[in-house]
């Protein structure tokens, strides 16, 4: 009777897990897209409802159906307009489709913070009733599931129909599968994909307020708990939304059911954490070990190929390194807070090796860093490891899990690498970084001879420096060529000979390395571990600052670290967050990003030169030429 | 003659789909041999069987008598075995030097870098080009670095994926000639191809594949005249 209750009881979180799984299937058949803001969406319109009926004390369902039925899609169509349109219309690759899904995830959660701050609310309006409805038995199960069941079945028939059994399903599949072509076959697509669009949003809207009933709503919480239960629609391989509902249910049920074991010791501390996590850990399992499941619509995740890797001038370095040491001329107040940016700059450097330089995307890098800060505090609380060994120590000891993880990047790209990445550092959070067992009554000493803040910040930035020349180093030379071949052409470039698999797993263990020696040192500049800086979300804010300032670009990575630290602390948190959002869905009109479009605008840009004139083939090249030329690309 | 690559029962398939069955063929060196078959019969996929990018369900692949069926493309690169593909592969964010120089020092000896790449440089009249940006240059130039970058290894195999694909009907006819000098060199030239003129110009050897199975094979000559062409292409050869 117990197992009979629990199960019922799970169906809440596999309806709208269900609900979001059926969302992301629709989004993605009918625009093309992967949307990462998919789960920010439907926090933001959850938000709005809350303001709406608890705030504004507007009736409940009026607001339902103007957040739901009206803001919502409105908010799909605005992102179509805007965004997603102009980059299919001009066949943008998916690594384009997936960071711009990423900067709407980025706008809405900054957007979250700035218009209602990050405490939790604890007081959603309750859409259904939750009194319990008795099916005999002693078995239980309370109405709001039964409402949620229907709107489950009623989401997943109504995306069945758009999508299988309308003339404006079949233009829809047509559009993504080639605009120009569906053009010239009179189909109005500005049209349909702003109605694809808006109803992956009203499904993203709808999953959202069901939601909020059952979480807190803070701009975290709902948009990471969307981005783990994505793991049904990744087991329904982007295509069937029945099996999308099925795993949604059981994963929901099963979840629900782990509440009946007890265990005690360290499978306890396990068990605990997968009562609330098992879907976290089932996108693990799924994408590790079915990453088939997961399409690809082109070959990589290519940020860079377009525009040349970015070489900071003198001019720029100076300036970065002037600005890297006023801090020491700030009050101890601002001192204190720029005492972090060292750190923070040293994991953003660690995204230009894996993501800049090598093409490879890396959502995961928070869950590094976090697992550097939580080493290096373990070995500097509990052992008598001196704090400076114990940065080092962080380093080396997080490598063997990049390699781990870059191990899966081998043979994977785009949303897949994606969804792989993000999915480690999601369980890194839930199952190392929230549990109290591995985090309470650590403290991050600092090393004895830079104790103070100004000796320290002065020591973390030639860390920083240290880190910079490990990835300068690994930009230039063999390495540096081979890599920018990956990043290329990863099919031209094993067939050049280049060994992909270890080039891919190196990058990765030096990205991963650095990563746990940045988390290190931005532990110890707080002196206390954070879990909330390490989370996977805030992973996400750091990838999309990185690509947004240029992902192949150092100095840019350094520059971005400190601009997120000081707009947040200038202004309120979340600044940097809608700022980045902002930018990152203008990065189609910034080719190589926001240092390289600045430094084209002051002339200083080393972009592709124009072909100079008098550049010419011998003679014996324009002959080979001549039989070889206008063949196809 | 040495066969430098060597197909033995090679199959392949994608789920119910038979691509290629049972596939023998020995490439010898200094020899161009063609793959020619209608659409479908399976060319591509045992292309990309020797090149490494497919693995076989069955059979094995020999470099130099040597057992690479489980070997990468890269691995198989290192071993002497460079392929050019039909769409322009470019490292496009490099130099032109530099594209050259990934297949020299990867899939090359690890000595005399800079002077392969110098005279490869030089053999396919890059030098002045060698310091511009590949995605700053023409598409002709382009498709003669990724044949300097795929001979800069000296490899013993060369695998040419449509060598005429995009080329008008002038531009066609003179690669013939670049394909003899290849093999003159010694190398094992291998080309899959729709131009059948160009083939029985070209080809020292010609193999026919239809429906996965090889129906003919031999000289030019020989396999024009061969009434399982005609068959395999369902139309008639001119002669």
């Amino acid at each position: 009777m117990l197992a009979a209750n629990l199960a019922f009881a799970g169906l809440g979180i596999g309806c709208v897990a269900a609900l979001i799984g059926i969302g992301l299937i629709a989004t993605y058949r009918l625009t093309g897209v992967f949307n990462l803001g998919f789960g920010s969406i439907a926090m933001l319109v959850a938000y709005l409802l809350w303001q709406m009926v608890t705030q504004w004390h507007w009736p409940l369902w009026p607001s339902v159906l103007l957040a739901v039925f009206v803001i919502a899609p409105a908010i799909g169509w605005v992102l179509d307009a805007a965004v997603f349109r102009q980059l299919q219309r001009r066949g943008a690759s998916e690594a384009e489709r997936l960071v711009a899904g990423l900067g709407v995830l980025v706008l809405c959660v900054g957007i979250a913070y700035l218009a209602w701050g990050s405490n939790a609310r604890t007081n959603p309006p309750q859409l259904f009733p939750t009194t319990a409805v008795s099916l005999g038995g002693g078995v239980r199960i309370a109405s709001s599931v039964l409402y949620d069941l229907g709107a489950v079945l009623l989401a997943t028939v109504l995306t069945l129909v758009v999508t299988h059994a309308t003339r404006i399903g079949t233009s829809m599949r047509a559009v993504v599968n080639g605009r120009e072509l569906a053009e010239l076959a009179g189909v109005d697509t500005d049209a349909l994909s702003a109605t694809a669009a808006s109803f992956g949003s009203f499904l993203a809207g709808l999953a959202g307020v069901l939601l909020a009933t059952q979480l807190r709503l803070d701009p975290v919480q709902p948009t990471l708990v969307v981005l783990e239960t994505m793991v049904v629609a990744v087991i329904a391989g982007m295509s069937r939304p029945a099996v999308a509902v099925v795993a949604a249910l059981a994963i929901g049920v099963a979840q629900s059911e782990l509440t009946l074991l007890h265990w005690q010791g360290n499978a306890g501390v396990v068990l605990r954490a997968l009562q609330s996590n098992l879907f976290v850990v089932a996108l693990l399992i799924t994408v590790i070990a079915l990453p088939r499941l997961i399409p690809a619509r082109d070959g990589g995740m290519r940020f860079t190929t377009a525009v040349p890797t970015p070489r900071a001038s003198a001019g720029w370095t100076i300036t970065l390194i002037v600005l890297l040491l006023m801090p020491l001329g700030f009050s101890a107040a601002d001192l204190r807070t720029a005492l972090q940016l060292p750190g923070l700059a040293i994991i953003f450097v660690s995204l230009v090796a894996v993501s800049g330089l090598a093409g490879q995307i890396s959502l995961g890098q928070a869950g590094y860093a976090g697992l550097g800060a939580l080493v290096c505090a373990a070995l500097t609380t509990h052992g008598s490891v001196p704090a400076l060994v114990a940065i080092l120590l962080a380093g080396v000891l997080v490598t063997p899990v990049g390699v781990l993880t870059g191990w899966p990047a081998i043979r994977r790209h785009g949303i897949a690498l994606a969804i792989t990445t993000f999915a480690v550092g999601a369980v890194a959070s839930r199952f190392v970084f929230a549990q109290p067992v591995f985090t309470s009554d650590l403290r991050l000493r600092r090393p004895g001879v830079f104790a103070s803040d100004r000796t320290f910040y002065l020591f973390a930035l030639v860390v920083l420096g240290l880190a910079v020349l490990v990835v300068v180093a690994l930009r230039a030379g063999r390495t540096g060529r081979a890599l920018a071949a990956i990043r290329d052409d990863e099919d031209a470039a094993r067939a050049a000979g280049v060994n992909v698999s270890l080039r891919k797993i190196e990058v990765f263990a030096v990205a991963s390395l650095l990563a746990g020696v940045g988390g290190a040192l931005l532990g110890q500049a707080t002196q206390a571990f954070d879990a909330a800086t390490f989370d996977p979300v805030q992973g996400l804010l750091w990838f999309g600052a990185v690509v947004v300032f240029g992902s192949g670009d150092i100095a840019g990575a350094v520059l971005a670290a400190g601009l997120l630290l000081g707009i947040d602390s200038a202004t309120v948190p979340g600044a940097s967050a809608a700022l980045v959002g902002v930018l990152a869905l203008l990065l189609g009109r910034m080719p190589g990003g926001l240092m390289a479009t600045l430094r084209r605008g002051v002339g200083t840009a080393r972009s592709t030169p124009p072909p100079r004139p008098g550049l010419r083939l011998t003679p014996r090249g324009e002959q080979v030429a001549a039989v070889l030329r206008r063949s196809a690309t | 003659m040495t066969a430098a690559l060597e197909a033995r029962g090679i199959a392949r398939s994608y789920g119910g789909l038979v691509a290629v069955d049972g596939v023998d063929l020995t490439v010898p060196a200094g020899r161009v041999t063609a793959l020619i078959g209608p659409n479908g019969a399976g060319k591509s996929t045992l292309f990309a069987c020797l090149a490494g990018q497919l693995r076989p369900d069955r059979g094995r692949v020999l470099l130099d008598g040597h057992d690479v069926t489980r070997l990468s493309p890269d691995a198989r690169a290192r071993r002497g075995l460079a392929r050019t593909f039909q769409r322009l592969a470019i490292f496009g964010s490099l130099t032109v030097a530099d594209n050259v120089r990934i297949g020299a020092e990867n899939a090359g000896r690890p000595a005399d870098v800079d002077e392969r790449v110098a005279a490869m440089l030089d053999l396919l009249g890059l030098a002045g080009v060698a310091s511009a940006r590949a995605s700053a240059l023409p598409t002709g130039t382009l498709r003669l670095v990724e044949l300097a970058r795929a001979l800069a290894g000296q490899p013993r195999v060369v695998l040419l994926d449509e060598p005429t694909s995009g080329l008008d009907d002038e531009q066609a006819a003179r690669v013939p000639v670049a394909l003899r000098a290849m093999a003159n060199a010694g190398r094992a030239v291998v080309i899959v191809e729709h131009d059948l003129p160009l083939v029985f110009a070209a080809a020292d050897v010609v193999h026919v594949l239809a429906r996965g199975h090889i129906v003919a094979a031999g000289t030019p000559l020989q396999v024009r005249a061969d009434p399982a062409t005609a068959a395999a292409f369902a139309i008639g050869v001119q002669p």
